[in-house]
């Protein structure tokens, strides 16, 4: 059966109360102070839906959703909403900057038809049978009062997932378990490909392309040269991203990206500025010729799209040669 | 080149780097002295010079034996520096031995325990340089080691093909004759890894092998042609220049080592 797909986490479950402006300012407060990376559902109606996309404490994007549209708001414009709508019905979901991602990326895709599927075993063969290897794909998964995401990257790499019921929000690495044990209703389930024109793919392209070239890099760097100067380059990177206000780190040879932009080429300004950084530092001990000739070998391997994807961003920084 | 000179300048900037090329400068002017001008006559002026030559071949042993201990095992560059250390250590015992023998016997036997220890030496400085092209071209390993043991090829069989051919084959000059040949190997080696981490730190420790491969390969030349035998009874200056530049490329050596352990020890810098 096709039905139309309502937007992700918007159920409000029975035990839900309605929060004052007090309440909700309160919570925004306290996102704010405590660096919460997550987001924030107020729900005006059941149909009427405002998300406030948190990162690290601030609102990084925001967005109102009516079955009709939905519309990106700005810092005055979300204010506004929650000084005039008044009470709502508020879901705070703590999240990762990766399940962030996927959160914004759900609400910024459109079209999918989703089936409806009557058990978990129903759910695993949709996730067989509709997902593609060579492709990433972002799964939508409403039940009555839950909903999920799953995203499959390409090739075959560990998926992401993240749950949210009434009780519980969980944001990992593999599918959750939570969807091998539904029984409350029907699941609600659609599949979603990448659209160049949805801005929030771009960004998740662009993050894998920043981990794809500088992993071997890095590992390159490490053969090369060895621990210690590797731990060195790991010391100067943490002070860089620390001085730059962002959460990429290298840990055990590779990056551990924790950054959201809600915007490909804010994206794609601040992975050129890591990687022109990182690249000044190798340049310095493994020299600038080795270092390009590296990068050309990455930079070949990849598929031509992300080709294509590097020279429209200018991923890579100038005076490094590359087809 | 912008790049060098600011590498340049920041390792001068330490002033236990400016000892050390004060040192080295000190040694080789000692060395053109002691050459020139033989202040103490024979045979304690070669005894004087020699020793310059064996101590400047202990510094190299001794840095590239700090830099081996800066790693930890499982480092690539380890199994690099552990051949380079080898190698140079036996160069090091080498010097001493023909030092030795030209002290006490004045000709020094050829072929000789000297040259067993050049030899090895080479052989080592094979390993470090496959280790060091297989870490730049992992996925060509294969190639590497084909370059590597047919280079040793050519070293072993041109010199052998050559002297039989001209009839004149003896144990004694088909060593001197293989020198030559595995100088040129290591010199081109290391000219290939210079203009390959051109600009980097990583250049550095391979320009004085580089050096070294030319220095020995003049000094074969002119042993070859007994220009070398000639210039020394002449007092002509091309022996001198034959003889510092030895002593100059283990001096480069042993900076280019020096400034490898400088960066090991110091980390990078914040820009």
């Amino acid at each position: 059966m096709i039905v139309a797909m309502p937007a992700i986490f918007s159920a409000i479950h029975p035990s839900e109360e309605i929060a004052s402006m007090f309440e909700i300012q309160t919570l925004i407060d306290s996102f704010h102070e405590s660096r919460q990376t997550g987001l924030v559902r107020l729900a005006y109606s059941p149909t009427e839906n405002l998300y406030l996309f948190f990162k690290r404490g601030d609102v990084l994007a925001s967005s109102f959703i009516t079955p009709d549209h939905t519309q990106a708001f700005t810092h005055a414009q979300w204010r506004e909403k929650i000084q005039s709508a008044g009470d709502a019905y508020l879901k705070p979901i703590p999240l990762s900057s990766f399940g962030l991602l996927l959160s914004g990326l759900s609400m910024q895709l459109q079209g999918a038809q989703a089936e409806e599927l009557s058990t978990p075993e129903k759910l695993s063969g949709f996730f067989n049978s509709k997902t593609r290897v060579m492709e990433p794909s972002l799964v939508q998964l409403n039940w009555r009062y839950s909903a999920g995401l799953v995203f499959f990257p390409e090739r075959k790499d560990t998926p992401h997932s993240i749950y949210v019921s009434s009780e519980t929000v969980l944001d990992v690495d593999g599918v959750s378990y939570a969807f091998d044990e539904w029984e409350d209703s029907k699941c609600e389930a659609s599949v979603y490909f990448p659209d160049s024109s949805v801005e929030l793919w771009q960004e998740y392209r662009l993050r894998r392309l920043f981990a794809d070239i500088c992993s071997p890099v890095l590992a390159r760097f490490e053969v090369l040269t060895g621990h210690a100067l590797m731990e060195s380059l790991v010391r100067l990177m943490m002070i860089f991203a620390s001085n730059h206000d962002l959460d990429i780190s290298i840990s055990s040879r590779s990056l551990v990206n924790r950054e959201v932009f809600f915007s490909a080429e804010i994206a794609a300004s601040t992975y050129r500025t890591f990687l022109s950084e990182i690249f000044e530092h190798c340049s310095a001990v493994i020299g600038p010729r080795l270092l390009a000739s590296t990068l050309r070998e990455i930079v070949t391997e990849l598929p031509a799209a992300d080709k294509d994807m590097i020279k429209s961003y200018r991923l890579l920084p100038k005076g490094i040669f590359y087809d | 080149m912008i790049n060098e000179f600011n590498e340049l300048k920041k390792t001068a900037a330490s002033s236990k780097a400016l000892i050390f090329y004060f040192g080295a400068v000190f040694l080789f002017i000692s060395y053109i002295v002691f050459y020139q001008f033989a202040p103490l006559g024979a045979p304690y002026d070669n005894l004087v010079l020699n020793s310059i030559t064996s101590f400047a071949a202990l510094i190299v042993a001794g840095v590239s034996t700090a830099i081996f201990l800066h790693y930890v095992p499982g480092d690539h560059p380890r199994k690099i520096w552990k051949h380079i250390m080898i190698a140079c250590w036996l160069w090091f015992a080498a010097e001493v031995i023909w030092q030795v023998y030209a002290f006490l016997l004045e000709e020094v036997p050829s072929p000789g325990f000297a040259d067993l220890g050049w030899v090895l030496g080479f052989v080592f400085f094979t390993f470090a340089l496959y280790y060091q092209y297989s870490a730049i071209k992992p996925a060509h390993v294969e190639t590497v080691r084909i370059y590597a043991i047919g280079t040793w090829i050519v070293i072993l069989l041109i010199p052998l093909l050559l002297l039989t051919l001209w009839g004149a084959f003896t144990i004694e000059d088909y060593i001197d004759f293989c020198y030559p040949f595995a100088d040129l190997a290591v010199g081109i080696a290391g000219l290939a890894l210079v203009f390959i981490f051109r600009g980097g730190a990583l250049m550095r420790p391979w320009i004085g092998l580089m050096v070294f491969g030319i220095s020995d390969l003049l000094y074969a030349w002119a042993e070859k042609t007994h220009m070398y035998a000639w210039s020394v009874e002449n007092g002509n200056i091309l022996s001198l220049v034959i003889d510092s530049s030895y002593l100059a490329a283990y001096l480069i050596l042993a900076i280019g080592f020096l400034g490898h352990w400088m960066l090991l020890r110091r980390g990078l810098r914040q820009r």
